[in-house]
């Protein structure tokens, strides 16, 4: 096995320079817990950007995922398998009511959402549809879901982007509603922010859109690749919101490790695609499908819901209690740690993955904390030490 | 016996057995004759009895038929009383959100102390913070004489908020405090008992 410096060299010299990473090669992982190949075990609380909700390698998913790839890896979308039926299904029923998508990725399944919000407006006589989000927001790297992205689509040299994106200040319902009109094909909005350091969008926004899309008929759609599958307390966020919206996107925790997204709609949006609008060669494939059934069969449980939003108020507790700790934000185990001003946070994160806690610093000032749904309360007071151990020496 | 003997015995033999011959036949005529008015008779009566079998089973069938189409068209007028009162129900929700917002009597979401100067810019890099973001409308518990005044001036979004919450498995104590945080609701009994029964 090649050690870290070793693997480094050759990411250095093959990789685009698209990531800076952490100086850790990770090896092995289970449950909360990873580990490096010099046997150092480290407490996971990132979950591989909040995809690994069910801690590394759960026997479940390892087993639902081992039992298809021995049966039928890959037969595409021209056939039928069961698992993609079965899987669309419960996320039809556990939601929205309407029909689903599949896909690769969380961006893929904004894309999705994306173009049924066009084609649903082009069946209303809009020529010119547009969508409108948030400032904060982030639904991801390809073009579309970019073009959505308003802070990522200033890059000048990966323009030109694609036409027909408005953003809004973050939270501000008046700006919200006076963006909406009649060529609004959707209101595209995050129930909490989580790339730009985890920001609930505050009800009053939420109503507004809502709203404003009631009265312009344009749909509501909800990035749920972070918040959904449990990570906030509810299966969905946004059954801890006071709107309903009309499409909902799915990705990260869904496959625990196995790349799966979806787009699920309610009945407003269900048949606005058709067929040859849109299609994936991989995606609803009976390995990833396989993965996500078992996922939802351990995280659509109340005891697990009940669980992850008790334990992330202990989270937060904790860390409110420590000095550099300027407050906290966020639902159930998707927490933000505002650091007092001037603690470097980039500093904290590299000292914590000394220290064996792993975090991610999304913004300046900020650390998110995104752990497997099963920790257990000895794992949340243990993280919670290494971080006032780490501030302490800050 | 002589020759003309044997004449005469052999003509009466003759005579006798045609007769009997000719009874015979009769006879034989006779019974097939009975057999078919028998045949002719049974499959009359059985003809009878298969129109009376076929009579009586349309009659079922157009009774079982009358019964479900009145039981289709009580369901039919179930629905859509119910449509109307939801319809009604959507209509009050509308208006109740229509007044919820900052202008008419709710708190409207404070800036953090970052926030600069009201009229500038927006900038993008600031938010405003997370507290209680609506509160009750005083003006639509004051239009609806009669309910009871947490119910309604309850905002729809809270009750929402709430129906939402309690499907997917949080406790009262979860949804009171989100209605206090999101919704300033002090006191979300009558909500709560609406959505969850009377505490026990």
């Amino acid at each position: 096995m090649m050690g870290l410096a070793e693997t480094r060299a050759l990411e250095e010299r093959y990789l685009m320079r698209t990531y800076k990473r952490g100086a850790v090669d990770f090896v092995r992982g289970e449950g909360v817990y990873l580990y490096d190949a010099d046997g150092k075990e480290y407490l996971d609380f990132l979950a591989g950007i909040s995809v690994c909700s069910l801690g590394h390698c759960h026997p479940a998913v390892v087993d639902a995922v081992t039992r298809q790839v021995q049966r039928l890896m890959h037969v595409s979308n021209l056939f039928y398998t069961e698992p993609m039926a079965r899987l669309a299904q419960r996320l039809s029923e556990s939601s929205l009511g309407g029909r689903v998508f599949f896909c690769n990725s969380g961006t893929e399944a904004n894309e999705a959402a994306i173009k049924v919000a066009r084609k649903h407006a082009h069946g209303r006589g809009i020529a010119a549809p547009e969508i409108v989000s948030f400032e904060g927001e982030f639904h991801g790297r390809s073009y579309g879901a970019l073009s959505a992205t308003p802070k990522l689509a200033r890059n000048e040299a990966l323009g030109p982007y694609l036409p027909g994106f408005r953003a809004v200040p973050d939270n501000d319902a008046e700006a919200l509603r006076a963006a909406v009109g009649p060529n609004t094909a959707a209101v595209l909005i995050e129930p909490i922010q989580g790339e730009s350091g985890v920001w609930p969008t505050a009800d009053e926004a939420l109503l507004a859109a809502r709203e404003a899309c009631d009265a312009s008929g344009a749909l509501l759609i909800f990035d749920e690749i972070q918040t959904g599958i449990g990570r906030t307390g509810s299966l969905w966020a946004y059954e801890q919101t006071p709107v309903r919206p009309d499409v909902i996107t799915s990705a990260k925790a869904l496959g625990n490790g196995m790349p799966i997204g979806a787009c699920i709609t309610g009945p407003a949006a269900a048949e606005a695609l058709e067929p040859g609008d849109h299609g994936s060669t991989f995606a609803a494939g009976p390995i990833g499908t396989s993965a996500a059934l078992a996922v939802l069969d351990a995280v659509d449980d109340p005891t697990l819901l009940r669980s992850v939003r008790e334990l992330g108020a202990r989270l937060r507790s904790g860390l409110e209690e420590l000095p550099g700790v300027a407050g906290t934000r966020g639902r159930g185990l998707m927490v933000g740690v505002a650091l007092d001003e001037g603690i470097d946070a980039a500093a904290r994160g590299a000292d914590l993955l000394e220290r064996g806690l792993v975090v991610n610093v999304p913004a300046p000032g900020t650390l998110r904390l995104l752990p497997p749904l099963v920790v257990e309360a000895e794992q949340i007071d243990r993280a919670v030490g290494l971080i006032g151990e780490s501030l302490a020496a800050s | 016996m002589s020759s003309s003997d044997r004449t005469v015995r052999r003509q009466e033999i003759e005579d006798s057995t045609a007769t009997r011959l000719a009874a015979i036949v009769a006879a034989a005529e006779q019974a097939a004759k009975q057999v078919i008015d028998e045949a002719e008779e049974e499959a009359r009566s059985r003809l009878i009895d298969a129109r009376e079998e076929a009579d009586r089973i349309v009659a079922e069938r157009l009774a079982g038929l009358a019964g479900l189409t009145e039981e289709i068209a009580a369901q039919a007028e179930a629905l859509r009383r119910q449509s109307e009162a939801l319809q009604r129900a959507l209509a009050e929700a509308k208006a109740e959100l229509g007044g919820a917002g900052s202008p008419a009597g709710s708190t409207p979401i404070g800036r953090r102390a970052t926030d600069r100067d009201p009229g500038s810019e927006p900038d993008p890099g600031v938010r405003k913070p997370l507290g209680p973001a609506l509160t009750v409308v005083d003006s639509v518990a004051a239009e609806a004489p009669g309910a009871g005044p947490e119910e309604a001036g309850t905002p729809a979004g809270a009750r929402l908020l709430a129906t939402q919450m309690a499907v997917s498995g949080s406790s009262r104590t979860e949804i009171e405090e989100r209605l206090r945080s999101g919704f300033a609701i002090k006191d979300a009994r009558a909500i709560l008992d609406a959505i969850l029964g009377p505490e026990a």
